[in-house]
């Protein structure tokens, strides 16, 4: 039962198209992460959004609170949305629940790089420091969209479920913990 | 420290004679106050059977034995506490706090001399209506080694009740001082909430502590003027307890700055962690100066979420597309107390928190009076997760802060919990 109902709500296809305008167009989202002692965690964040592979870009600090919680627990959720403070109907947002890697600045490729300049450029300022900095990238498991009363919900065919390896886990703890010292 | 530290580190008479005298001395806090009790009591039993008095003599003389050492246990676990008080960042509101601990903790002069009053107060009254302590004593009336006894037990009484007196007191007046000081902050300025809470949990104890002068009650009934005496007291302690914990209720908990973005901002991101996953959603917020409140529905995952895990994080944010350096940004983490379920435990907790539910609704009303006006025209045709009737669909989540970060210029600070 459950079964059939995964294959049918993944033959649904594709991510509606406003909700890859809301994600291509909003300034803000909102990550969240895990802490080592299990309480979550949010941070206001700047993304850039890749349409053609479906995630998530952002920065971050190499020893920031996220970066050190991703590697601790690397499921995340992360939410974007337009606020409307005059009717309820006319918010509407994005939930993406999924994990997320750490990907070192020099390999995150020109596009990312230049899209995520191009809509922060003028903000930020011309002295952004690069240095110790590091791409946050979410793969999304599920994509919520809502408008108004609207939901809609999709799952990605692609996500493969992370296998854990003991050493692996192990490793990333004392890769944080020698962080934090 | 305004006044330096080792100011704190005086002691009352009666710790000091605890420190100093031998029995006391070479043993742990919490043993003294059985060595006390077993001292005293012994002693008095003795002198009950040598002297053969009445049977109400050794109850009464025990409840006042019993009363002592009770408040001795108190005075052992509370004086610490106050000492280890953190100060404000706030000048005014550190003063008020380094004025009241020097009140309470240094002025050895207004101790002894308040429970000098009333021990001779007690005693002249005593030596006048001598009827009382010749129905006591029985045979033993007129024997000066009982009569040191007597002399002790009621000096004891006598300072032991000053002593709360003056507690009671002083609390009050530096819970209204700290209110009055907490309306001068500004920016970052704040007396930490926990500290806030320390205080208000320590009128409470004070309030029992003093409040144990009931055991008092039956051996001042033998007198008018003894039991008018003890009822004094109690009311007085009542009465100022109340204004102490009523002024602390007009501590805010939060400095100026992080209060203006509590106020001011509408949506709120509240992030849940279960099963491996954290989940984030947008929602609309009330804070009434202490607590941070939203309303979700039944049907919600949230309330699934919550159910099961109730350590929630919020974050509330000061947006500005324009300058990188006007955004603030508070997260507050810390527990998700549901108010409003059809439970036997949820009924409890409304009946506790009603007259609070029912603010926060005005609240609502009050900050997003579009909103409230959309739920109610397009009541009925909106899905039952929308409907904001309270009670049958939507549950009031009560943040209480346990850690909060204030982000302003793009710099963390950790506020004090």
């Amino acid at each position: 039962m459950t079964s059939e109902l995964v294959i049918k709500l993944k033959a649904q296809k594709p991510v509606p198209r406003a909700a890859m305008n809301l994600l291509e167009n909003q300034f803000f989202s909102y990550l969240s992460t895990v802490e080592a002692d299990s309480n979550p965690h949010i941070t206001t964040m700047f993304y850039v959004w890749d349409e053609a592979r479906l995630r998530i870009y952002m920065i971050t600090g190499e020893n920031s609170r996220k970066a050190r919680n991703i590697r601790i627990n690397n499921r995340v959720s992360v939410t974007v949305d337009n606020r409307d403070p005059e009717s309820p109907a006319g918010n509407c947002g994005v939930l993406i629940r999924g994990r997320a890697n750490i990907v070192d600045i020099e390999e995150i490729g020109d596009v990312i790089m230049n899209k995520y300049f191009g809509k922060y450029l003028l903000f930020l300022g011309t002295g952004f420091p690069l240095g110790s900095r590091v791409f946050i990238e979410v793969i999304p498991r599920i994509l919520h969209y809502w408008k108004g009363v609207h939901f809609f919900k999709w799952l990605n065919p692609h996500y493969e479920k992370p296998i854990y390896k003991f050493s692996q886990v192990v490793s990333s703890i004392s890769d944080s913990s020698t962080l934090q010292r | 420290m305004s006044s330096g530290p080792i100011s704190w580190k005086r002691k009352w008479l009666y710790e000091e004679i605890v420190e100093r005298v031998p029995p006391f001395r070479w043993l742990p806090p919490t043993l003294d106050v059985v060595a006390q009790l077993l001292l005293v009591e012994t002693v008095g039993i003795l002198a009950f059977l040598y002297f053969q008095m009445p049977l109400n003599a050794v109850i009464f003389g025990s409840l006042a034995i019993v009363y002592t050492v009770v408040w001795s246990a108190g005075c052992l676990y509370v004086i610490p506490w106050l000492r280890r008080l953190r100060d404000p960042t706030n000048e005014q509101e550190n003063q008020v706090l380094a004025r009241y601990k020097n009140r309470l903790l240094n002025d050895r002069r207004a101790e002894v001399l308040g429970a000098t009053v009333c021990f001779v107060g007690v005693g002249l009254y005593l030596f006048i209506d001598q009827q009382i302590l010749q129905h006591f004593l029985g045979t033993g009336f007129g024997n000066p080694f009982l009569f040191i006894l007597i002399l002790i037990l009621s000096w004891d009484i006598a300072y032991r009740l000053w002593l709360s007196l003056m507690t009671t007191l002083n609390a009050a007046w530096r819970s209204i001082g700290l209110a009055r000081a907490a309306r001068s902050r500004r920016g970052l300025e704040y007396t930490a909430y926990s500290e806030v809470n320390t205080l208000r949990s320590l009128d409470l104890i004070n309030l029992y502590w003093a409040g144990t002068a009931v055991l008092l009650v039956p051996i001042a009934s033998t007198s008018y003027f003894l039991s008018l005496g003890i009822v004094g007291f109690l009311a007085a302690i009542l009465g100022f307890s109340l204004i102490s914990l009523m002024a602390m209720e007009l501590v805010p908990w939060f400095p100026p700055d992080v209060e203006s973005v509590l106020f001011h901002e509408r949506f709120a991101y509240v992030s849940v962690y279960t099963k491996n996953e954290p989940h984030t959603t947008p929602v609309i917020f009330g804070y009434d100066g202490k607590y941070l409140y939203f309303a979700i529905s039944f049907k919600s995952a949230k309330y699934r979420l919550i159910k099961e895990n109730n350590r929630i994080a919020v974050l509330v944010d000061m947006r500005d597309k324009g300058n990188i350096m006007n955004n603030r940004t508070i997260l507050m983490r810390g527990k998700g107390l549901l108010l409003g379920e059809l439970t036997p435990f949820g009924i409890l907790r409304m009946f506790i928190h009603g007259l609070w539910m029912i603010k926060v609704r005005m609240l609502f009303a009050k900050k997003y009076p579009k909103y409230m006006k959309y739920y109610k025209e397009k009541a009925d045709t909106l899905p039952p997760a929308w409907q904001s009737t309270p009670l049958l669909s939507r549950v009031l989540v009560r943040l209480e802060p346990e850690q909060v970060t204030y982000w302003r210029e793009a710099i963390p600070i950790s506020l004090r919990v």
